[in-house]
């Protein structure tokens, strides 16, 4: 075995290996910082590119891709509020807030570190846990995805909004909105009204773009508006050709995560490692559902939860570490059996294909060097991520410094173009604006945006693992409570709702 | 009437829409439209606190009222919203860069922008940028027009 682990490293730490892993990681960010452009989708582009690179210097850049287009993803969403990839919603709930303070700087770091953070830990998760990770994953079945959404859902609706009720109204319509298109189980068309874009539902980065990004430019703009009226009507002195406010003075110290902060966001970060980690064993439950959890138990356990959603650099932190935490233990399927825990895992497998490697149980025996060629690279692609996001973020984040006119002149056509990119596709033009409308009005009724989003992502995958689990045990509904997975997670479901309401209720009176 | 009045009474009226009309009409079959059944059934749990909660809220005399600077202000953000729509209509017709660059610097007039270099710079840049970076390099086709 230790002879393996040299061969691997040897395999590794090639200048051209090296090279390929910086360039896909340079690549993934610049990507990744683009709305509406994935890592996925940065796997695809350059995909072709690595048949012509030798086995590991194609991995090596494909994993770089997947590393820096994760953390490129949380740039423009501190900066604009538009989420470069779906995941990084989560991260614009605090970073934008601190952007916004002239705090940009910190935010970015804040989120490099976490990221960094926790995909090295999710990293060495895959590394020294792959086997008994890999047996757990295997007894979930529909029953267990039940419950396991159930759970989530549960959380999420008492534990992200200020009112229970009006959460259970955003996970609601967030059910509700995933049930328009096709029906999962019949094939049929399903609340479309006509309308044959609609088939596949809503898509969720047109969706994501409207609610958080747009619809936030239509609520800025009106308080610039309403405070440039308040002032005429005091007759206080207008500038008339600022009416968009003063910019935020530009500090160091305000760009700068101090050793302090850091410490302060670590047990923070970890506690998210896990939360993400455990969501990565479960194939398909995805990144969005490890960062908003991740982001809602920081808040609960926060001294000063008060501050999330204002600026909280713990918000930052919990959200990336979140999303960050899933990508390790999601390559377990893939490399211990063969199967791709999600998309990203699925085009990697297709580029191991490509240069003739089947993962699988095998695939140890047959070829244990370049397996742990894979983690090492795994683990570099996370040092290159470091030190090219350190030096990257250092001239994105003057952006913030530009006025707001600008500011929200870009936002509007980035957000147009995030949304037409993904399909090209108006209709989604459309879909964004409209949900920019919808997110505007249930702002005003204070509902927590990113739990609807969660919520109808979430909510297919619902719908389809519930069917499944009744069809195999012939509509028994006991099934749910007879497997100890996901009876577990039903009685956990039980627990934290009684447990979240009587928190609710204690800070109330407080 | 109150905030949680206002909501409910809309909730109400979303239920009703789906179990009437969309439900019966753009759903085939009464096993197609468990779900959404079940989901307008149980939105209706909320819709009833939340009526009651704004009730015994009225009850007490909280009043929220909305202040004429206000209206104006929200009618004045949301009319980004229908030169948003004319926008995307003309990217149709001229093609995405022209019609980008004109609206850049509709909005940039519409927030009130100092009038620099960069003012008449900003509506070139951007989708110089963009056609150079997701155009030309990423290859990715955007609508064209009868310019561009």
């Amino acid at each position: 075995m230790f002879e393996q682990v040299l061969s691997g490293l040897n395999m590794v730490l090639v200048p051209q290996n090296l090279m390929w892993a910086a360039a896909g990681v340079t690549f993934g960010m610049i990507l990744g910082s683009i709305p509406g452009l994935t890592d996925n989708m940065g796997i695809v582009l350059f995909l072709p590119f690595t048949f012509y690179l030798s086995p590991i210097a194609g991995i090596a850049m494909l994993m770089g891709l997947t590393k820096g287009g994760n953390f490129g993803g949380s740039i423009p969403a501190v900066l604009f509020n538009i989420p470069g990839t779906p995941q990084a919603m989560v991260t614009c709930l605090d970073g934008y807030p601190l952007a916004q303070q002239g705090k940009g700087g910190k935010a970015l770091k804040a989120a490099l570190y976490s990221s960094v953070v926790a995909d090295a830990c999710s990293d060495l998760i895959l590394i020294f846990l792959a086997a008994p990770v890999a047996l757990v994953a295997l007894k979930i079945g529909p029953p267990e995805y039940t419950s396991i959404i159930i759970f989530s859902l549960a959380v999420i609706s008492i534990a992200a909004s200020e009112h229970p009720v009006r959460g259970l109204v955003a996970v609601l319509l967030g059910l509700l909105l995933g049930t328009v298109g096709t029906d999962p189980g019949f094939g049929t068309p399903r609340l479309i009204f006509h309308v044959i874009e609609l088939a596949d539902g809503f898509h969720i980065m047109p969706m994501v773009i409207g609610m958080l990004a747009f619809s936030e430019v239509l609520i800025q703009l009106e308080k610039e508006f309403i405070k440039s009226l308040v002032r005429k009507f005091s007759n206080m002195m207008a500038d008339p050709d600022k009416i968009l406010g003063s910019e935020n003075p530009d500090h160091p110290e305000n760009h700068r995560l101090s050793w302090s902060e850091f410490k302060s966001i670590l047990p923070t970060i970890m506690r998210s490692t896990g939360i993400g980690a455990t969501i990565g064993i479960i194939p398909g439950i995805g990144t969005t559902v490890g960062s908003y959890l991740s982001y809602i138990m920081a808040k609960q356990s926060s001294k000063n939860p008060k501050s999330f959603g204002k600026g909280a650099i713990e918000g930052v932190a919990a959200a990336e570490a979140g999303n960050n935490a899933v990508n390790g233990p999601n390559l377990i399927p893939l490399v211990t059996l063969g199967i791709p825990g999600n998309l990203a895992a699925a085009l990697i497998l297709g580029a191991f294909m490509m240069k003739g490697l089947i993962p699988g149980p095998t695939f140890m025996q047959t070829n244990g060097d370049m397996l742990y060629a894979l983690f090492f690279v795994l683990l570099l692609s996370n040092l290159f991520t470091l030190v090219i996001g350190y030096f990257y973020i250092k001239y994105v984040r003057n952006v913030t410094a530009v006025p707001k006119p600008y500011l929200f002149t870009g936002i509007i056509v980035f957000s147009v173009i995030g949304s037409y990119v993904g399909y090209a596709s108006i209709f989604d033009v459309y879909v964004m604006l409209a949900f920019a409308i919808l997110g505007y009005g249930l702002t005003k009724f204070k509902i927590n945006l990113p739990t609807v989003i969660v919520a109808f992502f979430l909510g297919p995958m619902l719908e389809t693992k519930l069917r499944q689990a009744l069809k195999i045990s012939g509509d028994d509904i006991t099934v749910f409570f007879t497997k100890p997975i996901s009876l577990s997670f039903l009685i956990l479901t039980l627990v934290a709702v009684t447990f979240l309401l009587k928190r609710k209720r204690t800070l109330a009176k407080d | 009437m109150n905030n949680d009045l206002k909501l409910s009474v809309l909730l109400l009226f979303f239920c009703i829409f789906l179990w009437f009309y969309a439900i019966p009409y753009h759903i085939k079959g009464t096993l197609q439209a468990l779900v959404p059944r079940g989901l307008t059934l149980s939105m209706m749990v909320p819709c009833v606190l939340l009526f009651i909660n704004g009730l015994s809220s009225a009850r007490a005399g909280i009043k929220h009222p909305l202040p004429d600077y206000q209206i104006r202000a929200s009618l004045t953000a949301l009319a980004i919203v229908p030169m948003m729509f004319v926008y995307l209509f003309l990217t149709d017709i001229l093609g995405f860069y022209v019609t980008t660059s004109l609206f850049i610097f509709i909005f940039m007039l519409y927030f009130k922008a100092k009038k620099s270099i960069s003012f008449y710079l900003f509506p070139i840049a951007v989708p110089l940028i963009v056609y150079v970076i997701i155009g030309r390099i990423l290859h990715f086709p955007f609508p064209e027009g009868l310019f561009f």
